[in-house]
């Protein structure tokens, strides 16, 4: 038998045990093996001596109440309002938390309705629950009435469907709307526009009627065309349609407002009577 | 038919049999059994039978006799409110004496976190040299074989307590509470040779601490 066989055995000897004959002939012969074995002899001498702790005697009468403690808290249910009451300052907190992220909350997903009241062009408002008929304000300088295509750049003007322009929105919000979404917009035969739109699978585009009394003409106080201009990278073309087959295309750049040269006018066509702006 | 030498050979159909398995003392698993029954005598029975070991124990690991105790009794508690859940795998002075040793490490941890201050600390000095137990002087006739006894005593539960917890607790099943190595291996939920290379390593370090008394 080795060292290290002698000193396994020694360290795993059961309390009481006897050594093995070869254990025991090896610690004889072996001086460190026989350091070793005495000083843990020792070593299980000094914690076999240590004396036995015994548990007071009111051990069980203190497990009896500490029994009936537990189980009356175990029966405990969680209560809110118990909750409450006992940690006021947490629940405040909490309920401070709660009122914010639901301002938060309403704020982000409140109706666009509401958002944004509807402006009324022409200082006249579409009757509600009537047909939704408004005012134009896409006046052009054709002599009849054209129809005005808006659409991003790089997009086909495709037919699609069309809707009516719902009750209280005019003509600008809905040329708008028309030009957010990718959709064209035309007047139709009794003089009102018609915003098609080229999504599919999408509602009807909104239909803008021209008032009996308000017809494009050049003749018309106010020439401007009123079209959304929205911060995009792309520019805004529109097409305009007159009744006798010709078509103008204007190019609309894009306009970042605040680092756009006004001043410079850069690359500013003056407008022109041949179609090309 | 057999003669009646005396009285005691009478028998009354099962009688005897059931005054025979009347006195023989249920065993843990039974009384635990009757326990999740209702029976606080039965669970009463538990407590008798291991409350000193129990308590000894948590005391040998946590070196304070007060919190041995509360200690003691959570582990009593637990077991009586974890009674539906026993499963009979293991004996149960296993399952208890893993409850304890669960609830000692548990709160050593938790004196680590807060660094308690000893009381007696104070008059003790840094780890690695001679310590000074506090003691009252006492005026009667000195008894050298006591004081040496009970200082030596003291070094030892002092040294046991300077053990990292990992060490602590199977040497204390091992050497003190005469635990097996595959019941320590059980109760830590462990190898035995994990147990059988911690116990040596306690052993390394509580020689050189309790060198002086070897």
């Amino acid at each position: 038998m080795n060292c290290q066989l002698c000193r396994t055995e020694i360290e795993e000897l059961e309390p009481g045990a006897r050594l093995s004959d070869a254990a025991r002939a090896h610690v004889d012969a072996c001086l460190l093996c026989g350091a070793f074995y005495d000083e843990r002899l020792s070593l299980r001498k000094l914690m076999g001596s240590l004396d036995p702790v015994a548990a007071p005697a009111d051990f069980d009468f203190r497990l009896r109440a500490r029994l009936a403690a537990a189980g009356n808290g175990g029966n405990h249910r969680f209560s809110f309002r118990s909750f409450i009451a006992s940690a006021p300052a947490l629940a405040l907190a909490a309920s401070f938390a709660l009122l914010v992220a639901a301002v938060v909350l309403y704020n982000q997903f409140k109706p666009q309705s509401i958002a944004s009241p509807p402006a009324v062009a022409g200082g006249e408002k579409a009757p509600q629950g009537a047909e939704p008929v408004v005012t134009p304000t896409v006046p052009t300088s054709a002599p009849e009435s054209a129809t005005a295509q808006t659409s991003s750049s790089g997009e086909s003007a495709g037919p699609g469907p069309s809707r009516m322009a719902p009750a209280g929105v005019t003509a600008r919000q809905t040329v708008a709307s028309a030009n957010r979404e990718g959709r064209r917009v035309k007047p139709s035969d009794d003089g009102a526009t018609q915003i098609e739109t080229h999504e599919e699978a999408v509602r009807p585009a909104p239909q803008i009627r021209a008032l009996p009394g308000a017809q494009f003409s050049s003749t018309s106080n106010n020439p401007l065309v009123e079209l959304p201009v929205r911060s995009s990278s792309q520019p805004v073309r529109v097409f305009l349609d007159d009744r006798s087959g010709g078509r103008r295309s204007v190019t609309l750049e894009p306009v970042i407002f605040g680092s756009q040269d006004l001043t410079g006018r850069v690359g500013f066509h003056p407008a022109s009577s041949q179609g090309i702006w | 038919m057999s003669t009646l030498t005396s009285i005691d050979d009478l028998r009354f159909g099962t009688a005897v049999p059931q005054t025979v398995v009347a006195d023989q003392p249920l065993t843990d698993h039974a009384l635990l059994e009757a326990t999740r029954t209702g029976d606080e005598a039965a669970f009463a029975e538990l407590v008798g039978r291991y409350r000193n070991q129990i308590t000894g124990y948590i005391y040998r690991m946590l070196n304070d006799y007060d919190g041995a105790i509360d200690m003691a009794q959570e582990t009593f508690v637990r077991v009586y409110q974890a009674a539906d859940r026993y499963q009979t795998n293991y004996a149960f002075s296993t399952y208890i004496y893993r409850i304890a040793t669960n609830l000692a490490i548990s709160e050593l941890r938790k004196r680590k976190r807060r660094r308690l201050v000893s009381l007696t600390g104070f008059f003790q000095q840094t780890e690695g040299q001679e310590a000074r137990e506090f003691n009252p002087p006492d005026l009667g006739p000195l008894q050298d074989a006591v004081l040496v006894d009970t200082e030596r005593k003291t070094a030892v539960a002092r040294a046991i307590g300077t053990l990292p917890e990992k060490y602590r607790a199977p040497i204390v099943l091992r050497d003190v509470e005469g635990k097996s190595y595959e019941e320590i291996a059980r109760i830590l939920e462990t190898s035995e040779g994990t147990v059988k290379s911690r116990i040596s390593r306690a052993r390394g370090f509580l020689r050189d601490k309790l060198s002086a008394y070897l």
